[in-house]
């Protein structure tokens, strides 16, 4: 079987990410969101979610995909993908001193 | 007492600290001990709200139970509130079990709920350790070193001992280990106060026990066993071996039980009135459970119908709902089990306000072939099988929503919000 090339992935997995902060991004007045990436070290994956937090009151946070594909540069190209079409922070976890692999600058919000 | 004719082993009942929570930390980089989480469905049925689990230091900072409400929970900006995924939790226990397999063999691992475990170690422990409770901490190294969660041992020379251990030492235990044996009898069941905390005792059988002059461990050891017998049955003898730490039981030994039988039920995500409404969800219901039949093959002969008044019925009329049986001739097609239940709720049912629905199916027999009927036609009756089985595939294939009957888009209806759950609830498969 012919491999699939690692772009169309990206645009495949993006897309589907984006799909889901659509869904969960409610945009309700007096509300912060962002989104977390986790890099889960005992699942080999990266967890994303989207968080929202009202003023004073407790913190929500929702998954929004699992990135099975442990590999940073794929992450790389999907947080630029996802970066270009939606505006919402975004923090890493558990990335310590790891560097993106094209930019090559430190893994940070 | 004399323990020595009595079965000696080495058993390990290990229990994952706030299972679903520490899991749902481990996801999010943080340390399910230190996090401060709750895990909250949000399903319709709720009522705002359930919590399903919170870390222990929710729990420390702000007494949340399991089973508390939302609005039980504090206005605070450092609690986090995340969605339930039962579909991640089955995950991990499977991969837990995994690695408890690498200390004993699978024939020797009880899984006993989605997060305990039951292992006899009697043959093996002496590989990994001099000493039990090294054996224990052991193996709480490996799964929080492979998983990032953390786990409690209950350890005793049979189950019931393990399992006091684990429930009642183990988790206000630095190391998070307990031990009995049969010497510790005394010190460490005789003296617990609370008969609650013991495996076995509910808050009914607690009352029961009460009524008998038996408030605590020590009193239930001492107590007649021929008064508790002729009391409380073969379960207040058992409890009475339970107070001496004796179980006899034996793991390998398969359960048979007397009569199997299948059921679903369901809490409403409102109370309903409308009979049309309430109709749907049965005839949903019974066909849920007529699909789980007929993937075992089998056929039922008797059939029963669960109904639950809401809260408001309950308290002007006294009564919490009813539950009515009818022999049928035996079948697995959904459209007839929904005809005979719908039947069973009409003849009973006075109007009342209603919130639970469950369905059982009991009386199964082998489903060898198709049953005519002289008066019935019976070229619609092997169509009508032929219909069932095909829905079945197409379900397994893509999913419980995939085919549904037409009145499951009808107001009241629950199979479309309801197929993606798991024990009820949120099953978390669209996230990946």
């Amino acid at each position: 079987m012919e491999a699939i090339p690692m772009n169309s992935d990206v645009t495949l997995v993006g897309n589907k990410i984006l799909a889901n902060i659509d869904h969960l991004f409610l945009r309700v007045p007096g509300t912060r969101y962002w989104m977390m990436i986790v890099n889960n070290v005992f699942d080999y994956e990266y967890d994303w979610f989207l968080s929202s937090k009202k003023k004073y009151q407790q913190e929500r946070s929702q998954p929004l995909y699992v990135i099975s594909n442990y590999d940073l540069e794929f992450l790389e190209a999907i947080v630029n993908y996802v970066g270009k079409r939606n505006l919402l922070t975004t923090y890493y976890r558990n990335f310590g001193n790891l560097v993106w692999p094209t930019a090559q600058r430190k893994i940070q919000s | 007492m004399d323990y020595d004719e009595e079965p000696h082993g080495v058993y390990f009942f290990i229990d994952n600290k706030s299972f679903y929570a520490s899991c749902e930390s481990v996801k999010r980089g943080l340390n399910p001990l230190r996090s401060i989480l709750v895990v909250m469905s949000e399903q319709a049925n709720t009522n705002g709200g359930l919590i399903l689990a919170a870390s222990p230091m929710a729990k420390k900072l702000f007494g949340i139970s399991n089973v508390s409400r939302q609005r039980d929970l504090p206005n605070d900006p450092r609690l986090l509130i995340v969605p339930p995924r039962m579909n991640l939790y089955i995950k991990k226990n499977l991969q837990i079990n995994d690695v408890f397999t690498e200390f004993t063999d699978e024939n020797n691992i009880l899984p006993y709920s989605i997060d305990e475990s039951l292992l006899d170690m009697t043959h093996t422990w002496h590989l990994f350790g001099n000493s039990l409770r090294n054996v224990a901490l052991k193996i709480q190294e490996e799964v929080r070193s492979r998983l990032g969660l953390y786990t409690t041992v209950g350890i005793g020379d049979n189950p019931v001992q393990a399992k006091i251990a684990l429930d009642v030492y183990a988790k206000h235990d630095s190391d998070l280990v307990g031990e009995i044996h049969y010497k510790d009898v005394p010190n460490k069941i005789w003296n617990i106060q609370n008969l609650t905390s013991v495996w076995g005792i509910g808050k009914r059988t607690a009352a029961n026990l009460n009524h008998l002059g038996i408030y605590n461990m020590n009193d239930l050891a001492h107590a007649n066993p021929y008064l508790i017998k002729e009391k409380m049955g073969i379960i207040g003898l058992q409890l009475f071996a339970t107070a001496w730490g004796i179980d006899r039981s034996n793991l390998r030994q398969p359960m048979h039980t007397k009569e199997k039988s299948y059921s679903n039920s369901q809490v409403l995500p409102r109370d309903y009135t409308s009979r049309s409404e309430i109709e749907i969800v049965i005839k949903e219901v019974a066909s849920q459970v007529a699909s789980r039949i007929r993937n075992h093959h089998l056929q039922t002969g008797w059939i029963t119908l669960f109904i639950g008044f809401s809260f408001a019925t309950k308290q002007v009329t006294g009564s919490s709902g009813f539950s009515q049986s009818m022999k049928i001739n035996p079948t697995d097609d959904s459209y007839e089990l929904g005809r005979d239940l719908t039947e069973l709720f009409e003849r009973n049912w006075n109007g009342e306000m209603i919130r639970n629905i469950g369905v059982e199916y009991v009386h199964l027999s082998p489903k060898v072939g198709e049953q005519l009927d002289l008066f019935r036609d019976n070229q619609r009756t092997i169509k009508q099988n032929v219909l069932n089985k095909t829905g079945d595939q197409i379900r397994k294939q893509f999913g419980n929503a995939a085919l549904l009957n037409a009145n499951s888009l009808c107001n009241g209806a629950t199979a479309i919000s309801r197929s993606n759950l798991v024990g009820g609830h949120n099953g978390g498969n669209s996230y990946e």
